[in-house]
């Protein structure tokens, strides 16, 4: 039984990239009312332009940075030409067209001979152990962390934020008071898809940059709901506790099991929350 | 006809959805048999689309996981088929209509993206099951359908009058809900929540039958789709199909069987139409994704809505 911290710990440490997913899931949820399905190719888009940078001979955070502003810059653009045109009409059809922009990511990706065929690190941090758990988990830890104290920053203390929450509110009012809540909503997307290539370059560490990096999102989905869909520290924290259920399932359930578990959990908070934390709007 | 058929003004996209499917379907090289496996597979996607659209047009709900019902559907099917036809279908049928009670477990607590976000963790558990439940399902290796003893049809020729017919019966089924009383209380529940409320309608149960009833036809197109494919495996049952499915219901109309048919034909013949493609843009690994993806963006941005 001696493995057992380290299991929690290891758990902990994938929890928290769950937590920055769904953080930027509610997010963008909160500030735009629409259930994003892209995250997870935003993630994987956003590890392989930090590669492509490295390999041109970037520095390490000067290839971060520009993976992040692609991030942003995908996340207007989709916004500008086609999620916000089509989420005026219906918000449940953007959430189609997430999916679709998802989709030709992921297409574009597998279209990448170089992405395809080899296997990648974007590796910010050596080798070593610290307290029986490799440094690489402690520096996923580290970094979500500062990108969630960074995003809170972001939507406590700036203006900027503070627009996007009252937006969020009550658009009408914000509208008339003189924020151009168009504007913020593409923005927002832009916020949102950035958060998503922060938490895929915090995994890049710890798993191998393939396509298939952004699977993890599929579990951000129960630790946005366990979080009421609302971007704070709930949401990460409830990721971090599935991130701990799922090792410890993992430990001791037969293959498949912290799939299921994941996703019952999901459906027993829906069963039990309170229906203004299970996050209706 | 007119019941069936879309109204005018959205006619202009289905026509460009048959114009995808005769340039992909008849373009392509695989003769009269692979025609007739691609409009069985359309016929098999639209039955379970069907239920989409009355889970949203009716109840007005998002439902994130009718490929749990399919799978339960083909594979209900695959296991009792070489038994007794009849039976294997309305087991089939059953097993759909099952899987769609479990997505609607939270029903009458909760609607719009809550349940929409159970039904999609129902679609992820069919997954992980498909996967584990070796002995009934082949696991991740998959299994074969058998093809049912017809002598009068070759394999593509019988995969399509079955599905035909199940295509049929979820028609049938859904034109008789719509008559019923039933059919009147969804249209008050889609049109006015708080007026049905108001009027003494269960909400929540009515919410819940309409998920039971699109996994019914979920169930009786996983039960078609197996048939045509003559194998099945999870992965073809997970989170993709189902958003697909639901691009199929969204282009095809809510309300009109005949779009949702015109939907998926296109639909089954865009990979066709990337093949026929591909020697303009060479080997690119992710050509049929990016080419689908860009047709759901595509749809979402340009279709018109009710």
């Amino acid at each position: 039984m001696s493995l057992a911290p380290e299991v929690v710990l290891g758990g902990a440490a994938q929890g928290c990239l769950y937590g920055l997913t769904a953080l930027s899931l509610a997010f963008l949820y909160r500030a735009t009312g629409v259930l994003s399905f892209m995250q997870g190719e935003a993630m994987a888009a956003g590890a392989y332009v930090a590669v492509g940078l490295v390999a041109l001979g970037a520095p390490l955070a000067l290839a971060a940075l520009g993976a992040i502003t692609a991030g942003y810059a995908f996340g207007t653009l989709a916004a500008r030409f086609a999620l916000e045109p089509v989420r005026a009409r219906a918000p449940w059809v953007a959430t189609l067209a997430t999916f679709g922009l998802g989709l030709a990511l992921r297409g574009v990706l597998l279209s990448l001979p170089a992405a395809t065929q080899g296997w990648y690190r974007f590796d910010w941090v050596g080798e070593g152990r610290w307290l029986g758990l490799a440094a690489r988990q402690w520096a996923v830890m580290l970094a979500a962390a500062g990108v969630a104290a960074a995003f809170a920053l972001l939507l406590r203390g700036t203006t900027w934020g503070r627009r996007v929450r009252a937006s969020a509110e009550d658009a009408v009012t914000a509208e008339r008071l003189g924020i151009d809540v168009a504007r913020l909503r593409r923005q927002a997307w832009g916020v949102g898809t950035a958060l998503a290539v922060a938490a895929g370059l915090a995994s890049a560490p710890v798993t191998f940059v393939h396509p298939d990096l952004g699977s993890l999102a599929l579990n951000a989905f129960p630790a946005a709901v366990l979080g009421g869909m609302k971007p704070g520290p709930t949401v990460l924290a409830a990721g971090v506790a599935l991130g701990v259920i799922e090792a410890i399932a993992a430990w001791q359930l037969p293959p498949g099991g912290k799939e299921l578990l994941l996703q019952l959990v999901l459906i027993a908070a829906l069963l039990a929350l309170p229906r203004e934390r299970a996050a209706a709007p | 006809m007119s019941r069936f058929l879309p109204p005018p003004r959205q006619r202009g996209l289905l026509l460009a959805a048959l114009l995808v499917f005769a340039v992909g379907a008849l373009g392509s090289s695989g003769g009269a048999r692979y025609f007739a496996h691609l409009l069985a597979l359309a016929a098999a996607m639209a039955t379970a689309a069907l239920g989409l659209a009355l889970v949203h047009g009716r109840a007005g709900q998002v439902c994130l996981g009718q490929g749990a019902a399919m799978a339960a559907g083909a594979y209900t099917w695959a296991a009792l088929a070489p038994q007794s036809l009849p039976l294997a279908l309305v087991a089939a049928a059953a097993a759909g209509a099952l899987a769609g009670a479990a997505m609607a477990l939270p029903a009458r607590r909760l609607s719009g993206l809550p349940l929409a976000l159970a039904s999609m963790a129902c679609a992820v558990i069919a997954e992980v099951l498909a996967m584990r439940a070796v002995a009934f399902t082949g696991g991740t290796a998959g299994r074969f359908v058998a093809p049912p003893p017809l002598s009068a049809f070759d394999e593509a020729g019988t995969a399509l009058v079955f599905s035909t017919l199940c295509l049929g019966l979820a028609v049938l089924l859904l034109y008789r809900l719509d008559r019923a009383t039933l059919g009147r209380a969804w249209r008050a529940l889609a049109q006015a929540p708080e007026a049905a409320l108001a009027l003494g309608l269960d909400v929540g149960g009515l919410r819940r039958l309409a998920f039971v009833a699109a996994g019914l036809c979920g169930g009786l197109g996983g039960a078609a789709y197996a048939q045509t494919l003559g194998f099945i495996s999870p992965e073809q049952f997970g989170l993709p199909l189902s958003f697909e499915l639901l691009v199929i219901a969204f282009l095809g109309g809510l309300r009109r069987p005949a779009g949702i048919v015109l939907a998926s034909l296109a639909f089954v013949a865009l990979p066709e139409l990337a093949d026929r493609l591909r020697p303009l843009v060479g080997e690119l690994g992710g050509w049929n994704p990016l080419v689908l993806g860009l047709a759901v963006v595509f749809v979402t941005v340009f279709r018109k809505m009710n």
